[in-house]
């Protein structure tokens, strides 16, 4: 009796730990996720930013994906330009950071392959502390190990209630072009 | 005498549009910062600044853009450049300094100056952009 017990135990113990490693394999993350930004109008010098340190992490059981990028990892080529940005527009001081959650709509990780295949993903990105509701379309494919996907989608600074001073309205692109490329590895 | 005049008051006014051409070009086109010059505001160890932002109720800690240095052991690293250390602080390096991180294996002691970007919920990191390597 006694025994059996000890191997109940034991086989209870074992489906947990394997349910528990099971649960970590579902996870890809990129700790180095790139992320430009773009708002330059033709004739003007170009509003343009990068960061190379934006996180991601993918669910694959869940299709669920959340990704944030510190504002201040942001660089601009010219250094006032940066300044302005962090503390007139965005005010990174304030709102630190920039969080999207969402899901990866139709998406099967086992039928995920070398070709890239387009995913729509649903979510909501949260900037300068608003909301938005954001759709779009990423390409995604399998490289090794490593989940691959990349993307592109235009907001606005209404979107997320930035007022551009009228002094370089004309400078700065009412619309506002954003590209990721992640790489996802799994943990 | 009048024409004398004429040339000292024109040459005046070419120095001074000079001199406004030459400071609003040195105010729009600064240089970046340049982190390795300058004096960190802390010192402290990976797992002090971690703890230090984590429990900052804005999750901003005050530190961010500033400069600080760190140590602590090497935890990974990976893409080849960019360092964690103590599972707590992501570093990456200045582009001068990249190339160094392949250098650098898992366990030995670390010790950094660069700048604080912020704190990261999702992975529960500290990240440090710009830094350099200190001997430890």
């Amino acid at each position: 009796m006694k025994r059996r017990r000890n191997q109940l135990l034991i086989l209870l113990t074992v489906a947990l730990l394997g349910s528990y490693v099971n649960h970590a394999q579902q996870k890809y993350i990129d700790k180095k996720g790139k992320i430009v930004f773009e708002a330059s109008e033709k004739l003007f010098e170009e509003v343009k930013a990068k960061t190379e340190s934006a996180t991601a992490i993918l669910d694959i059981a869940t299709n669920q994906i959340a990704s944030l990028a510190l504002v201040k990892g942001f660089r601009f080529k010219n250094s006032l330009m940066e300044e302005h940005f962090n503390e007139n527009y965005i005010e990174s001081d304030t709102y630190p950071k920039a969080i999207f959650k969402g899901q990866l709509l139709d998406f099967d990780y086992s039928t995920l392959t070398s070709s890239p295949s387009e995913i729509t993903v649903n979510g909501k990105l949260e900037l300068h502390g608003k909301e938005k509701e954001l759709q779009t379309i990423v390409r995604m494919h399998k490289m090794e190990n490593t989940i691959v996907m990349e993307g592109a989608f235009i907001v606005t600074p209404e979107d997320f209630d930035i007022t551009i001073p009228r002094i370089v309205r004309n400078k700065i692109a009412k619309e506002v072009q954003v590209q990721l490329n992640f790489k996802l590895v799994q943990k | 005498m009048k024409r004398r005049r004429y040339i000292i008051i024109a040459t005046l006014i070419v120095t001074l549009l000079g001199i406004a051409a030459f400071l609003s070009y040195n105010y729009m086109y600064a240089p970046h910062r340049d982190i390795a010059k300058e004096k960190a505001i802390a010192v402290l160890s990976a797992t002090a600044l971690q703890e230090k932002f984590a429990n900052s109720t804005s999750g901003n800690g005050n530190w961010t853009n500033e400069v600080i240095e760190v140590h602590g052991w090497i935890s990974n690293v990976e893409q080849e450049t960019t360092i964690i250390v103590d599972n707590r602080v992501l570093v990456d390096l200045t582009p001068q300094e990249q190339h160094l991180a392949r250098t650098l294996s898992p366990g030995t002691k670390i010790s950094i100056k660069g700048r604080c970007v912020g704190y990261d919920d999702l992975l529960e990191i500290v990240k440090i952009d710009q830094a350099v390597l200190l001997n430890p």
